[in-house]
Parts: C-alpha cells; sequence; structure tokens
C-alpha cells in the first residue's frame, strides 16, 4: 500500500533519513518506534509531502508521490495526524471533523457564491457523515464546542475522526496515546484496530507507548539516527540487542 | 416579547437573507429623506462596508495581512471614471469592467506574494500599493496625475446624483455582502479559517492552502475594485491622494473595530469610523489625537471589536456565538477567534 524506498532528507549538514526502506501492507497496523530524533516524525513529514527528500522513492498505491504536494497527498487518501494536536481553533469541533472532507465538495465557487441547493444538500450531507464519526470515536457530545475547549487527549481523538471521516486508504498516527490516561489507551488500541477491520485502513503508527505498540500493531520497524535497524514482529524487534540498545534499554525486560 | 426576539436569532444564526435585506430597505428609506450631506456619509459607509467585507474575508476568515487594497480599490476608482472620460462607455459598463479587471488584475499582482504569509505578505503587498500609486501619479496621460480627473456622476429613476449612487450602492453592496456571507458558510469558508489556524494541518487534509489563498484575495480585489468604481461616482473627482496608505490604514480600522472575521463587522466598522471622522473634523488639531486615543481604547478594552458584543446579544446567553457555518440551522461555530464560541 505504502512504500518508502532508500528514502533520505538532510537539513543542511543534519542527516535526518538515511537511505531509510520498509513498507505499509494492505490492511496492516505497523509500529514506527525509536529514541527521539530518530527521525519518525521526518519520516512521515516526507510520506505526506511537508518535506521533500533529497534521494529515495515513495509509492501509495503503486503511484509515485515523492514530489506531490501535502494537499495532493492527501486527496489520493493518505491522511495523518500531528504530534501536537492541530485542530482549527476558529472552528468547532464537527466543522473541524468536515474540514477532512472538503477537497472536492459537490459545488464549485459560484454554487457557494449564490447558495445553490446544492450546496445545503452537501454541507448537510458532511455534518452528518462527519457526526457519524464523532459518535465512533466517542466524541458527539462535544460536536458544537469549540476544538480549542477540549483537553488534549480529547482534541488528539477529533484529530483521528477528522482524518477518518474521508476513508482514507493510509492513515498516519504520530504518536496518539500522548496525554491519555492507561485506560484510554487500551480503548485507542482497540479503536485503531477496529480502524483496520471496519474501513480496511493501512495504519502506520509512531508511538512510545508500548503497550499500545504491542496491543494494535502487527508488525514494528525501529529507526535510530535516521536508520531503519529493525523490522518484523513485535516480540521479535523487541529483542534485537539493537533495539535494546539504542532505544528500549537494558531494564525493559526487567521490568515487564 | 420572547418569541420575535427568540425567531430573530433563529433566523440571523440560519443565515436568512432576510434580515439584511430588511436593514438594507429600512437604510434606503432613510437615505431618501437625508439632506445631501448626510446622504453623501451614508453613501460611504455603505461603499466601504463592501470593500470591509472583502477586506474582513482575507484578514479575518484567512488571516492574510494585505496592504494592496486601497491600491485595488483606487485602481477600481480610476478603471471606471477613466473609462467612462477616455472612450464614453456607460457607467454600469464601465463599473462591471473595473470589477472584473481588479480581481483579475489584483489576483495576478499578488500570486508571487501569495507563497509568503505574515508580515512578508504585507510587504510584499505593500509594495505593490506603493508601485500602483507612483502609476497613478506618473502615468499623466491616462491618470491625469497627481491632480486627479473629474469623474462623471449617474442619475438613475429621475433622482440626483447622490441619491442615485446611494442607491446603486446599497443594492450592490447589499447583494455583495449576502453573496460573501453565504461562501464563508460552506466548506470555502472552513478552509479559510483552517489556513488561518495552521496551514500545514490544512493541506494535511486536503485543502490546496495556495488556491485558497488566491480565492480570498480574488474575493477581496473584486469587492475592493467594486467598491472604488462606486466611489468615483460619489465623490464625482478621482485623485491618487484618495487611495493612499493613509486610506489603506483606516480601511483595516475599520475592520478591526467593526470586528475581524465577522460579516456583521464590516457594517458596523465603517458606520463607527466614518461618524467619528465627521464628529471629530470641528476638532481640527485633535483630531488625530481623539481619534487616535479612540483607536487604543479599542484595541486595549474591545480587541474583538463591536460585532462579537451584538452576537452575544443575539445569542440571548453569555455566549459569544457566530453568524458563520452551513445553513442546517444548528447551533454553528465557524468564526475568527474575535467571536468564536465559546461555553461559559
Amino acid at each position: 500500500m505504502l512504500d518508502i524506498r532508500n528514502v533520505s532528507l538532510s537539513f543542511g549538514a543534519l542527516k535526518v533519513l538515511n537511505n531509510a526502506s520498509f513498507s505499509l501492507g494492505k490492511g496492516e497496523v505497523l509500529g514506527l518506534i525509536g529514541p527521539n530524533g530518530a527521525g519518525k516524525t521526518s519520516m512521515m513529514n516526507v510520506i505526506t509531502g511537508i518535506h521533500r527528500p533529497q534521494t529515495g522513492e515513495i509509492r501509495l498505491g503503486g503511484i509515485d508521490i515523492t514530489t506531490s504536494k501535502p494537499h495532493e497527498i492527501a486527496e489520493r487518501g493518505l491522511r495523518r495526524t500531528f504530534q501536537t494536536s492541530l485542530l482549527c481553533s476558529g472552528m468547532s469541533v464537527v466543522e473541524n471533523v468536515m474540514l477532512g472532507l472538503e477537497p472536492q465538495p459537490a459545488y464549485g465557487f459560484w454554487g457557494a457564491l449564490v447558495g445553490s441547493p446544492k450546496v445545503r444538500q452537501w454541507e448537510e450531507e458532511a455534518r452528518q457523515k462527519s457526526m457519524e464519526m464523532l459518535d465512533w470515536m466517542g466524541m458527539a457530545a462535544f460536536a458544537d464546542r469549540p476544538g480549542s475547549s477540549l483537553s488534549f487527549g480529547q482534541q488528539r481523538l477529533v484529530e483521528i475522526a477528522r482524518a477518518l471521516v474521508s476513508r482514507p486508504s493510509v492513515l498516519l498516527l504520530d504518536e496518539p496515546a500522548v496525554g491519555l490516561t492507561a485506560p484510554r489507551v487500551d480503548e485507542l488500541a482497540e479503536k485503531i484496530v477496529s480502524i483496520r477491520t471496519e474501513f480496511g485502513t493501512s495504519i502506520l503508527l509512531i508511538e512510545h507507548v508500548m503497550q499500545l505498540v504491542f496491543a494494535a500493531c502487527s508488525r514494528v520497524v525501529v529507526m535510530n539516527a535516521g536508520e531503519v535497524i529493525a523490522d518484523g514482529d513485535p516480540k521479535t524487534v523487541t529483542a534485537d540487542p539493537r533495539v535494546v540498545e539504542s532505544y528500549l534499554g537494558r531494564g525493559y525486560y526487567a521490568e515487564s | 416579547m420572547a418569541v420575535p426576539v427568540q425567531s430573530i436569532r433563529s433566523a440571523w444564526r440560519s443565515g436568512s437573507w432576510v434580515y439584511p435585506v430588511a436593514i438594507a430597505v429600512v437604510v434606503a428609506l432613510i437615505g431618501m429623506t437625508l439632506n445631501p450631506y448626510l446622504l453623501f456619509l451614508l453613501t460611504r459607509v455603505v461603499i466601504f462596508s463592501m470593500l470591509v467585507a472583502g477586506l474582513n474575508v482575507l484578514m479575518g476568515y484567512s488571516g492574510l495581512l494585505s496592504f494592496a487594497h486601497a491600491a485595488l480599490f483606487g485602481i477600481g476608482a480610476y478603471v471606471t471614471g477613466l473609462m467612462q472620460v477616455h472612450l464614453g462607455v456607460p457607467y454600469p459598463v464601465a463599473l462591471l469592467t473595473a470589477t472584473v479587471g481588479v480581481t483579475g488584475a489584483g489576483t495576478l499582482l499578488v500570486l508571487p506574494a501569495l507563497r509568503l504569509s505574515g508580515i512578508h505578505l504585507a510587504i510584499a503587498t505593500l509594495a505593490v500599493a506603493q508601485a500602483v500609486h507612483w502609476v497613478l501619479i506618473n502615468w499623466s496621460a491616462v491618470t491625469f496625475g497627481a491632480g486627479g480627473f473629474r469623474a462623471p456622476s449617474i442619475a438613475i429613476f429621475g433622482l440626483n446624483a447622490t441619491q442615485s449612487i446611494f442607491l446603486t450602492s446599497l443594492v450592490l453592496t447589499t447583494i455583495g455582502y449576502l453573496m460573501v456571507r453565504q461562501l464563508v458558510r460552506t466548506s470555502f469558508g472552513r478552509k479559510f479559517v483552517a489556513i488561518r489556524d495552521n496551514s500545514v494541518a490544512a493541506a494535511a487534509n486536503g485543502v490546496n492552502v495556495t488556491a485558497t489563498k488566491t480565492i480570498a484575495f480574488a474575493l477581496s480585489a473584486g469587492c475592493a475594485g467594486l467598491a472604488g468604481g462606486l466611489y468615483s461616482a460619489l465623490l464625482g473627482f478621482v485623485a491618487p491622494e484618495s487611495f493612499n496608505l493613509e486610506q489603506m490604514i483606516l480601511m483595516k480600522v475599520m475592520a478591526v473595530v467593526g470586528g475581524l472575521g465577522t460579516m456583521l463587522g464590516s457594517m458596523i466598522g465603517p458606520a463607527l469610523v466614518i461618524f467619528l471622522q465627521e464628529q471629530l473634523r470641528d476638532s481640527q488639531g485633535w483630531l488625530e489625537i481623539i481619534f487616535g486615543a479612540v483607536l487604543i481604547g479599542f484595541v486595549l478594552f474591545l480587541p474583538k471589536g463591536i460585532a462579537p458584543l451584538i452576537y452575544r446579544v443575539l445569542a440571548g446567553k453569555r455566549t459569544e456565538t457566530v453568524e458563520t457555518g452551513p445553513r442546517t440551522g444548528q447551533k454553528v461555530g465557524l468564526s475568527a477567534p474575535t467571536d468564536r464560541a465559546v461555553e461559559n
């Protein structure tokens, strides 16, 4: 579904991605883990077109998106959330979710300007779809509140709803468990699995909370210093000496 | 009493066109009873409402800071007036040409600048404004230079010139206001707010940021062009000094005083600023100081402008509700930071 091949990215002398390669299969939930500064978020920014890699290739469903712009990639069915919640503070929760449906409304500029009947119909359908998605995420009660009035954890859930409402083929989640309590992390893990089973969405999950990674992911890729150092099922990868050395630490198994 | 108030609130929230049109009819009736001087002032308010509504889409909804609008306003006035003077074109044709021309020219002029944002965009548009002002002064063969030129007045239905341009301005401004208000309640409005609040998140959700900025700028340029064309007929005399940087600042003050990101503020701002200007005209020497003090007072004590206060009254509770959002009759929240819905 998503293929990253030999991708490198530098900011001046700083090499943040170094010949990194991995792939995300159709309907798979893949964890991307590693220490801070490993290049995980940079990888996500490269995949979504925010940064353009100096070398390498990214393919989405077989189509080269390496040089595509962020909105073009989103229109092709790849959506993401951010490490810090980026809800629009000037819109209500449901309007934030409706934004996920915006790229191609059935009416054009002139239709919007004169208020054609299509406008009302599309807006009502978009609101309905967004409410259903909020309901699915357990956030329908907050629909009319401004996005900025929610707690950090609630904003993360709304952000996931916004990314999901257009039924993307690929969803990238950047540390969605930040700000969630342990029981909410378990609920989130169930949701992530449900996203895969109910919508058939492939998911790339960046996460430090290993509880979530183990619960949701069938495969894990580990990055360190811009390179992919391990790729496999969670148990095998977390037992890899390089992963223990660079990320988990020797006390990881003693504690778990 | 409770029923009418509730229905007014409900109609206002749902975006009904009835109330703006009713207000326009009342303004028209009042205007036709005023003496020429007061009617001139009222017409200025109406014309600037059109301009500020467009500026609000750009500044309030989309968060784009532009200093080019006095220049675009000026191009609209010059094109309308000069087409009549040089080519003998009828006023409606000249006005339509100016509106379409300024929309296109304004968009082309700032297209390179649309890759910018914040203060950099402001500086780029300031450069455009200064260049236009230079052309208006120095291209004397066409523009009549710094001295300006006399623009033809208009007459409709046997009314005098001021009454004619007043009614024309009121009708066009009402239509323009309803169209712009309708637009910001659709997905376009959400895109404007999204690029203002966070352009990275907007793009990640499929919003074409450059295209959205272009639409916002084209729309506001069109409003400025139309307002300029109306203004030339109102003044009867077009000169570069009517469209300089001082006028640009005045336009921004109108938008801020009325309430950034609120369509209602687009009407209130011009009315208040023009009223203050006229009230302080007798206080020569103190005019700028008093005007400045009033503005500082607004910034300090009412930074969100007047419109949010009115929304509170219309909402009937301690919330800063909004007028934007799709017309589904449901509670909505799309707005600028100045009047976002706040749960209390």
